[in-house]
């Protein structure tokens, strides 16, 4: 009998491997996000526009069986566009500047890289959440690009196991570090305070 | 208006003036200092050889990843001046907390840090610092510092944090060692940015 129950138990959860996982990722509100961004006269920005520029826009990851095979995809609930966006107009909220449709300064670019990956060791497995994004500044007076940069947010961390709740902890530490990158950023303070009046 | 209190208004004036312009004072403590790495057939998975052959498998093709990382590494090595994680990283930290008007001071310990004293102390955990590959699919990597920190703030629980910096720059491995000056410039580069990003995140920190 418990033999049948070990076998059962294998067959579930190999049968796992093969399901797709969507998971609800978005960065966490209780964050402190606050930078050097926070030095810069309130501004006006208009919501990051931001184009899919991904290697892979079908899946953030693969789900992999013991031999390390891609068994199946691993997505997300909202598209990872509106992620970084929504990520990004909440650091800029929270250090005291403003997200409106009439905007001084529009915020578009790209999400090169949002991916999730899993790296099975003998004891452990490494999870890493990495993501990485172009955001070009554009003085809407002007129509000047201002300020452009790569960011990127990277998470890992090891443990004997986890599934899609462990998954989208690590991709959301991800998201807040790219946050972080991007209000830690003093070339880009020193771009939007150069903007006169 | 009174004498007294136009005498009043002038004495806490003075005081305030003749208060001293008191800096917070922030001692610095690095438990290790890290080595150079290259982690580039590590950063693959090992899966395969743990199935087929267990532990001793996982070992066998750990082994053969390292000793490819080893020749990628000094190969690097060959390119860069100072390869410690420490030296840039630590300047540049403790350079950018004085002219944000810290006090900076070295310290072994951190038992003087009491609950409610104005006194910060950082231990700082380098792990490595180095190249790592950032995207497994198109093989580019970037310099990168890997380190924990503990934040003694006077707070009855210490703030502790894992940080992993990477440069902006992503390159493959061969078009990385054909540049072969901006070697050195993007690996200092990261360690300088990793160790202005503390600074700041001591200065900007929820308090």
């Amino acid at each position: 009998m418990k033999k049948i129950i070990l076998l059962v138990s294998i067959l579930v959860i190999q049968a796992c491997a093969f399901t797709d996982a969507t998971l609800q990722v978005q960065h966490d509100e209780s964050s402190n996000f606050k930078g050097p961004i926070v030095e810069v006269n309130p501004l006006l920005f208009s919501s990051p526009a931001l184009v899919d520029n991904r290697d892979d826009i079908d899946r953030i990851g693969w789900k992999k069986n013991g031999f390390g095979m891609q068994t199946a995809d691993i997505t997300t609930a909202n598209p990872v566009v509106d992620i970084v966006s929504d990520s990004i107009r909440a650091g800029l909220i929270q250090n005291g500047h403003s997200v409106v449709d009439s905007s001084r300064v529009s915020i578009l670019g790209s999400v090169d890289r949002f991916w999730f990956e899993s790296d099975m060791n003998f004891w452990t497995v490494e999870f890493t959440g990495d993501i990485q994004c172009r955001l070009i500044f554009v003085d809407n007076n002007t129509k000047e690009e201002i300020y452009k940069s790569d960011y990127s947010g990277s998470y890992s961390e090891k443990s004997g196991g986890g599934l899609n709740k462990t998954w989208q902890r690590v991709m959301g530490k991800a998201v807040d570090n790219m946050v972080e990158d991007v209000m830690f950023d003093e070339e880009l303070v020193e771009a939007l305070s150069s903007l006169i009046d | 208006m009174p004498k007294n209190l136009i005498y009043l208004c002038l004495l806490i004036g003075l005081n305030t003036n003749a208060l001293p312009n008191e800096k917070q004072s922030v001692s610095l403590n690095l438990n290790n200092g890290g080595k150079f790495d290259v982690l580039y057939h590590r950063a693959e998975s090992a899966a395969t050889g743990i199935v087929l052959a267990g532990l001793i498998g996982y070992g066998i093709e750990e082994g053969i990843r390292g000793g490819k990382d080893g020749k990628k590494k000094d190969q690097l090595l060959s390119y860069i001046s100072d390869p410690s994680c420490k030296n840039i990283f630590l300047s540049s930290l403790a350079e950018k907390l004085k002219k944000e008007g810290y006090d900076v001071s070295n310290s072994q310990s951190s038992e003087n840090v009491k609950a409610g004293h104005d006194k910060l102390s950082l231990n700082i955990k380098i792990n490595s610092c180095g190249f790592k590959l950032v995207n497994t699919d198109s093989k580019q990597v970037s310099a990168f510092i890997d380190f924990k920190t503990i934040l003694y703030d006077g707070n009855k629980n210490p703030v502790k944090q894992k940080y992993i910096f990477f440069g902006k720059t992503k390159t493959p491995f061969e078009e990385l060692l054909q540049s072969k000056l901006s070697i050195e410039k993007e690996f200092s580069s990261v360690l300088k940015k990793a160790g202005e990003r503390l600074a700041n995140k001591i200065v900007y920190r929820k308090k």
